[in-house]
Parts: structure tokens; sequence; C-alpha cells
């Protein structure tokens, strides 16, 4: 009996072929529109707006107070670069390091979730891996 | 799997790297327009012009920065 259960979960290989087709179908979507997101997010026209009137009013806060100017234009530089850490990000991502960004681990969820819609949608079932 | 089912995922490979080749290629003149944007903010806001430059230079500084190293990770993989 469970070896009649084992050939009936076994997938084809147009099935298999199938979900592979379906998972490059999903990445070549939602990962190109992720990473435009994420660098539109710091690296556009409206980013730049925001983080310059951001980095201004630091900047300003800080020559009220009293601080020196080179002190102030230093901890602001390092004020726009908590906007912009993105090189980290990726850096991180690229070689496999672990990090606890949160949205790292969003951005993969969220990939993974398509995925499955679709291949739901095409009645392919996932199989789930155990930890 | 047979080699005529990996065909059918060959054009979402390249649609998917074309994708991010552009991506990459427009990044410099996207930031272009971001830098000047940032400038003029910042001296809209008050800040002097000489530190307006030299904020906005960090502000490229970062840009290049994610690029060295997206390009460092891309060669890390196998």
């Amino acid at each position: 009996m469970c070896e009649e259960e084992k050939e009936k979960k076994r997938k084809s290989p147009a099935e298999e072929a199938e979900e592979v087709k379906m998972i490059f179908q999903t990445l070549s979507k939602e990962v190109p529109a992720l990473v435009k997101g994420v660098l539109d997010s710091v690296f556009s026209e409206e980013a730049g707006k925001s983080i310059g009137k951001a980095a201004a009013a630091f900047y300003k806060e800080l020559k009220e107070s009293g601080m020196p100017d080179e002190v102030a234009v230093r901890m602001t530089e390092k004020y726009i670069g908590v906007f912009t850490s993105l090189g980290d990000l990726l850096g991180k991502m690229g070689k496999g390091k672990k990090f606890n960004l949160q949205s790292s681990s969003e951005i993969g969820k969220e990939i993974e979730e398509k995925i499955k819609e679709k291949l739901a949608e095409k009645g392919i079932q996932v199989e789930e891996d155990e930890d | 799997m047979k080699p005529k089912h990996l065909i059918s995922v060959v054009p979402h490979v390249v649609k998917l790297l074309l994708s991010l080749g552009i991506l990459w290629l427009t990044l410099d003149f996207k930031f272009r327009k971001a830098k000047k944007t940032f400038e003029k903010e910042l001296i809209r806001n008050g800040v002097p012009k000489e530190v307006a430059k030299r904020l906005s230079k960090k502000y490229e500084e970062m840009k290049n920065q994610l690029k060295r190293t997206v390009l460092s990770s891309m060669r890390g993989f196998p």
C-alpha cells in the first residue's frame, strides 16, 4: 500500500518540467519588480527629494543644537548612509551570510508565496521540505 | 527531466536576466536625476552649497558601494 501511494505521489517528467517552468515564469516576473521597487525606494528622483529633505532637517537640527560644522556634516553623512544601506543587504544575500534584517526574509517569503500561488492555479501541489 | 522540457524554461531565464541587466544599466541614469534633486532639496532647505555638494558626494558613494557589493557577490556565485 505504501509503495502504491509513493507511486501515485511521484511526478511524471512532464509535471516536473511544468512545475519548473512555472517557477521560472513567476521569478522572471516578480524578481525584477522587487529589485526595481527596492532601488526606486532609494535611488529615484522622489527618493532623492525625500532623503534630501530629511537630511537637511537633520543637519539643521544639529546646527541649531550648537554642534560644530564638521561634526554636523559627518553625522548627516552617516544619517544618509542609513537610507542607502542596500549595499550591505545585497552583499550579504549574495555571499549567503545570515543576517537579521526582516526585509530580506520578507522578500524571500513573498517570492515563495507567489510561486506557490501560480503552481496552485495549475493544480500542481508543492511538497513542503521538512527542516 | 528531458532536454525538450528544459527548453521551455529558457525564455523565462532569458527574460529574467534581461530585466535585471536593464535595471543595472539604467541605475546610473536614474541616479543622476536623484542626485540633482537631492542636492537641490538640501539647498532649498537651507543647507550651504558646499555642505550640499559634500552630502551628495556621499549619496553617490553609497550608490557606487552598492554596485561594487553586487558585483563582488556575483563573483562569489559558483
